[in-house]
C-alpha cells in the first residue's frame, strides 16, 4: 500500500475566504491516475482540496478509520475488492460516520451509474468524463451533501434526546402528583370524616353552635379538596395523562345541568342567568364530562366576576362549513383590559380579584383547565372583553352537518332570580 | 339490642336481622377508625387489616359481605389483595369497593378488571359510602348461606 498525502493531518476548515476546504481520499491502484487527479484538484478554484491517496480497499478502510474525510473517490476495479464491495465494507466499518463516496469507473454508462448509486455511492464518474472541472464539481457536491447529511443526523439525535428528557420529566411529574395526591388526600379525608362523624352526633350530642362551627370547618375542607383536585387535573391535562374520550352526543343534558348549578350559585348574588342557546343543538363530538367541566368553569367564572344583580348569558352559534359549534358565556362584569387578555388563561393569574367585593379565593386554575380540555378536543377557547361592559368566553367543539335532530320541544329558558 | 354471634336480635321484630360484615383494608389508622365508626353506626360489623397478609387471613376467617380496599396500599398491595381475594374460593365473589385518592384511569381500569363493585374517591361522603355498600351487598348473594 503506497500512501501520499498533500494536506497533512489538520482538520478541514474554511480559511475564511469563502473557499471550502475539502479532504479527499483517493482510492485507485493506478499511481499515474492518482497523480493526474491530484494535479486537476490542485488547480481547482472551486475548493481547497487536501488529497490523500491509497491503492487498495484495505488501505481505504484503515485510512477512513484513522482520519475524517469529506469524501472518498473510489476506482471501481481495485486489486482486493470491487468499488461496490468497498462501499459496503466502509459502511460496516464507519456507519453514520461514513463520508460520501464517488465511484470512478472506466466503463461508464447509465447502468453502471445506477448500480453505483444503488450500492450507496453518492455519485458516479466515468474516467473518460473526468476533467478538472467535472472532478472538482463532483467532489464539492458530494462533500456538501455529506455535510448536510451529518447536520441532519445531529439534529435528529438532539431531538431524540430532548424528547426523551421531556418524556422522563413528564413521568416524574406524574409520579409526583400521584404521590402528593395520596399523601394530601389521606389526612384530608381523615379530617373530613371525623368532622362529619361529630356533626352527625356519632361521638356524642353536639350543640347548635358546635354544629355551625363544624359546618364551617367542613366547607373549608371541601374547598381545599376542590383546589387540590383542580391542580392535579390541570397537571394531568398538560402532561397528556388525562384521556379525553370523544363521542358523538348531545350537549343538551350537560347544558341543562350546568345552568341549573349556575343558577343556584348566581342566586347568592342576585345575578340573572339566561339561556340564549339555539335549540336543538346539533350533535357534537365531545367527551361529555370534560365539556361539562369547561362549561361549569366558564359559568362559575362569569358569576364570580359579575357584580350583584348582574347578568350571565349562555349563547351558541353553529358554523356548519367549519364543522364547529361555538358556545359562549357572557357576563356583565367589569371586563378585562387588553393588556391582561392574553394572560387570563395562565395558571394562578387572577385579575383584580377583589373588584367584585366577595371573598373570591381559589387557585385560578379554572380557565387553564378549560383551555386544556378544549384544545384536547381540537377546538379554540377565546375571550372578548370590553372594560366596563363585560366579557365573553367562547369555545368551539366539532359538530357535523347531518346531525341536526328533528325539532325538540326544548324551550329556551329564561331564568330570573 | 342484643347480639348473638353476628345476628342482631331486633326487639321490635320477630325475625332476626343479620348484621353484615365489612372488611376494611387500609393502612392509615385514622381513616380506618373513621370508617369503622361510620360503618358501625350504620349497623355493620367491621373487621380491619392494614396489610395484604393480615387482610387475607381476616377475610378467610370472617367471610365479609363486602370489602373496602385502599387502592394505594404500600408496595402495590392494594391490587395484590384484590387478586388474592378473587383467587380464593371463599372470597371469589365478595364485592370489593376500591378507595382511591385520584381519578387515575389506568388504576381504575385495572381495578375494574379485578371485578370492582365500585370506587370511592377520597374524601368521600358518608352517605355515598353507605349507599354504595348497601347496593353492592344487595347485588351479591350472601357470603354465608342465610
Amino acid at each position: 500500500m503506497s500512501f501520499e498525502s498533500d494536506g497533512g493531518e489538520r482538520e478541514a476548515e474554511d480559511a475564511g475566504d469563502g473557499v471550502p476546504s475539502i479532504r479527499v481520499l483517493l482510492v485507485d491502484d493506478d499511481a499515474d491516475y492518482r497523480t493526474l487527479c491530484r494535479r486537476y484538484l490542485r488547480r481547482s478554484d472551486a475548493a481547497r482540496f487536501e488529497v490523500e491517496g491509497v491503492d487498495t480497499g484495505r488501505g481505504a478502510v484503515s485510512s477512513c478509520r484513522e482520519r475524517r474525510f469529506d469524501c472518498v473517490l473510489i476506482d471501481y476495479r481495485l486489486p482486493d475488492a470491487t468499488g461496490t464491495d468497498l462501499l459496503a465494507e466502509l459502511r460496516d466499518a464507519l456507519g453514520d460516520e461514513m463520508p460520501p463516496a464517488i465511484i470512478l469507473s472506466a466503463l461508464g454508462g447509465e447502468a453502471a451509474a445506477a448500480e453505483a448509486v444503488r450500492a450507496g455511492a453518492s455519485d458516479y464518474l466515468a474516467k473518460r468524463d473526468v476533467s478538472r472541472e467535472s472532478l472538482s464539481r463532483t467532489l464539492v457536491n458530494a462533500a456538501e451533501k455529506g455535510r448536510l447529511r451529518q447536520q441532519n443526523l445531529e439534529r435528529r439525535r438532539e431531538l431524540a434526546h430532548a424528547y426523551e428528557a421531556l418524556r422522563r420529566r413528564n413521568e416524574e411529574i406524574q409520579r409526583f402528583y400521584h404521590t402528593v395526591s395520596h399523601e394530601v388526600k389521606t389526612p384530608l379525608t381523615a379530617i373530613r370524616e371525623f368532622l362529619s362523624i361529630m356533626r352527625d352526633d356519632l361521638a356524642g350530642p353536639t350543640s347548635g353552635e358546635q354544629q355551625e362551627l363544624i359546618g364551617h370547618a367542613l366547607e373549608s375542607c371541601d374547598q381545599l379538596v376542590g383546589q387540590f383536585d383542580d391542580l392535579v387535573t390541570l397537571t394531568r391535562l398538560q402532561t397528556g395523562k388525562l384521556t379525553i374520550v370523544q363521542e358523538w352526543t348531545s350537549l343538551d343534558g350537560v347544558i341543562a345541568r350546568c345552568l341549573a348549578a349556575a343558577c343556584a350559585l348566581a342566586a347568592e348574588k342576585g345575578i340573572e342567568v339566561i339561556d340564549l342557546t339555539e335549540r336543538p343543538l346539533p350533535s357534537v363530538h365531545v367527551d361529555r364530562n370534560r365539556i361539562a367541566q369547561v362549561l361549569a368553569n366558564l359559568l362559575n367564572n362569569a358569576i364570580k366576576y359579575t357584580g350583584e344583580h348582574g347578568r350571565v348569558a349562555l349563547g351558541s352559534r353553529v358554523d356548519l362549513e367549519a364543522g364547529q359549534l361555538s358556545i359562549a358565556v357572557t357576563d356583565s362584569g367589569p371586563g378585562i383590559a387588553p393588556e391582561h387578555l392574553a394572560q387570563v388563561f395562565d395558571r394562578l393569574y387572577q385579575v383584580a380579584p377583589n373588584l367584585c367585593g366577595a371573598n373570591e379565593g381559589g387557585l385560578g386554575l379554572g380557565l387553564s383547565i378549560a383551555r386544556e380540555i378544549v384544545h384536547g378536543h381540537g377546538g379554540q377557547l377565546d375571550v372578548d372583553s370590553v372594560v366596563g361592559e363585560g366579557s365573553t368566553f367562547s369555545f368551539t367543539v366539532p359538530t357535523r352537518v347531518d346531525a341536526f335532530k328533528p325539532a325538540d320541544p326544548a324551550p329556551t329558558s329564561v331564568t330570573r332570580l | 339490642m342484643r347480639t348473638v354471634g353476628n345476628r342482631r336480635l331486633d326487639p321490635y321484630q320477630d325475625s332476626e336481622v343479620e348484621m353484615k360484615t365489612v372488611l376494611v383494608v387500609e393502612d392509615d389508622k385514622k381513616i380506618t377508625l373513621a370508617l369503622s365508626m361510620r360503618l358501625k353506626a350504620s349497623g355493620y360489623e367491621v373487621v380491619a387489616a392494614a396489610d395484604a397478609v393480615y387482610a387475607m387471613q381476616t377475610a378467610r376467617k370472617s367471610r365479609p359481605d363486602a370489602v373496602l380496599l385502599d387502592i394505594n396500599l404500600p408496595g402495590g398491595d392494594g391490587f395484590l389483595v384484590a387478586d388474592r381475594l378473587r383467587r380464593s374460593l371463599e372470597t371469589a365473589t365478595v364485592p370489593i369497593i376500591f378507595i382511591t385518592a385520584s381519578k387515575r384511569d389506568d388504576l381504575r381500569a385495572r381495578a375494574t378488571e379485578l371485578g370492582a363493585a365500585g370506587f370511592l374517591e377520597k374524601p368521600f361522603e358518608a352517605s355515598a359510602l353507605i349507599a354504595m355498600l348497601e347496593r353492592s351487598i344487595a347485588d351479591e348473594p350472601p357470603a354465608h348461606g342465610a
